[in-house]
């Protein structure tokens, strides 16, 4: 008979995701154009938000639409901002990337 | 007209309003602000510049993304919630039937055959007729096998019907533009000279004319039979959705193993000789089939079929489960 196995998920963080956790706790809320001009081209516009997306749906981040202009029109932008998981699972990574990878810490 | 309003418009129609919301309104509302500040002070050629950029990147999260964003969604989704036992069963399937496939049409070649063993490169060329029949009988066997047992949920639905479609487009080419030039190079080395094209060896447009001139010169016999073949061929490239669906309602059966094993197995005889068998059958009234009606329908009619019977198996057991709920 299988047995049935559950285990809990361990989350995990591209270098892409840690990037934009790093920006984003550093700097505060923050709209996709932003991170991509902060990355100094380490982000691109037409993957940022598929990033962002993700790291939404994982937990990491959460986002909120800003006031709709009144001058310009059109729509409301995104502003995104890190959750406390996000920031415990930077913390986690940078940390364990510390210790594993001695290179990463000079 | 604000920028980029018809873009989104059109996005509208494609995306999810999920997408919409993390990736197509972000990005539009980006380019719009920027745009309108770059504007603001007069820059008409960074502004140029800004709005390209705005656009490219638009276009690549559609073209790149999106498919990465429905593979992330559906497939990992299920090889998530389902341990990996979905590929574990869709394999081994597939490997399972094109052999299987390939033997069934290989052999009766071998045994017509006056020169020796085919070789590993006329096997080659029997492979791309055997792909037609594989594929939908190695995807109903992968679902049916794979999903035994489980709930059907939509991503499920979305996923087995995604896979289908894909089967069925694999099938459409194969049968379209490889079948007939692999057939025929199959002939011209086995006779070792050059032959002409048989039905078999037409394209589709060419087999379908050839029937019509046949049937206009009076010969309704040969030209329905032709003329069935080119309703076959179709149907059988779209029994790859059909039987993915079929898996599906076999699915919702929750039926037991060996239940499944028969269910599985009958279909795939049944489906596998319908074709033979009529042909058999209708010997005698083949200018029956001149009709291009007739042809499509009997040509259709075991798909037809098993799309009802699966409609019929899934919502039976959307009725079951709401039962158990009241």
């Amino acid at each position: 008979m299988r047995e049935m196995v559950t285990t809990a998920r361990i989350p995990t963080l591209s270098p892409k995701e840690g990037l934009v956790l790093e920006l984003l706790v550093q700097q505060g809320e923050m709209y996709g154009l932003q991170l991509v001009s902060l990355s100094k081209r380490r982000l691109k516009r037409g993957t940022v938000y598929v990033t962002l997306g993700r790291m939404e749906e994982k937990g990491y981040i959460r986002s909120r639409l800003e006031a709709p202009p009144a001058k310009i029109g059109g729509l409301p932008r995104r502003l995104y901002e890190p959750t406390a998981l996000g920031r415990r699972v930077l913390s986690a990574w940078t940390r364990v990337a510390r210790e594993l990878l001695p290179e990463f810490a000079r | 007209m604000t920028t980029g309003r018809r873009l989104r418009q059109w996005a509208k129609r494609v995306c999810s309003t999920r997408t919409m919301e993390q990736l197509i309104d972000p990005i539009i509302a980006d380019l719009q602000h920027e745009y309108a500040q770059t504007k603001a002070t007069r820059q008409m050629m960074r502004a140029a510049i800004v709005l390209l950029r705005g656009y490219c990147a638009f276009w690549i999260v559609l073209a790149v993304h999106l498919p990465a964003t429905w593979w992330h969604r559906t497939i990992r989704g299920l090889r998530t919630s389902y341990e990996e036992s979905f590929d574990g069963a869709v394999m081994p399937a597939v490997i399972a039937m094109v052999i299987l496939t390939v033997a069934l049409i290989a052999v009766p070649a071998q045994r017509s055959n006056q020169h020796g063993f085919l070789g590993i490169w006329l096997l080659v060329l029997l492979l791309p007729q055997s792909i037609p029949f594989s594929i939908p009988l190695s995807l109903f066997t992968g679902i049916v096998c794979g999903l035994r047992r489980r709930p059907v949920t939509k991503t499920v639905r979305r996923t087995v019907v995604s896979l289908g479609l894909a089967g069925a487009l694999v099938s459409v080419s194969t049968i379209v533009w490889v079948v007939p030039v692999a057939n025929q190079a199959f002939r011209t080395a086995i006779a070792r000279r050059v032959i002409l094209e048989g039905p078999a060896e037409m394209s589709s447009r060419e087999l379908r004319n050839y029937a019509l001139a046949l049937r206009d010169q009076g010969q309704l016999a040969k030209a329905g039979d032709l003329l069935f073949s080119f309703h076959g061929r179709w149907a059988l490239a779209g029994a790859a959705l059909v039987f993915s669906v079929f898996g599906l309602g076999v699915t919702a059966l929750r039926l037991g193993r060996i239940a499944t094993v028969l269910v599985v197995a009958t279909a795939c005889v049944v489906y596998g000789s319908y074709f033979e068998e009529l042909h058999e059958l209708t010997r005698a009234r083949l200018s029956l089939f001149s009709h291009e009606g007739v042809a499509l329908m009997f040509a259709w009619f075991p798909n037809v079929l098993m799309l009802l019977t699966s409609l019929a198996f899934l919502t039976k057991r959307d009725d079951q489960r709401s039962t158990a709920i009241i």
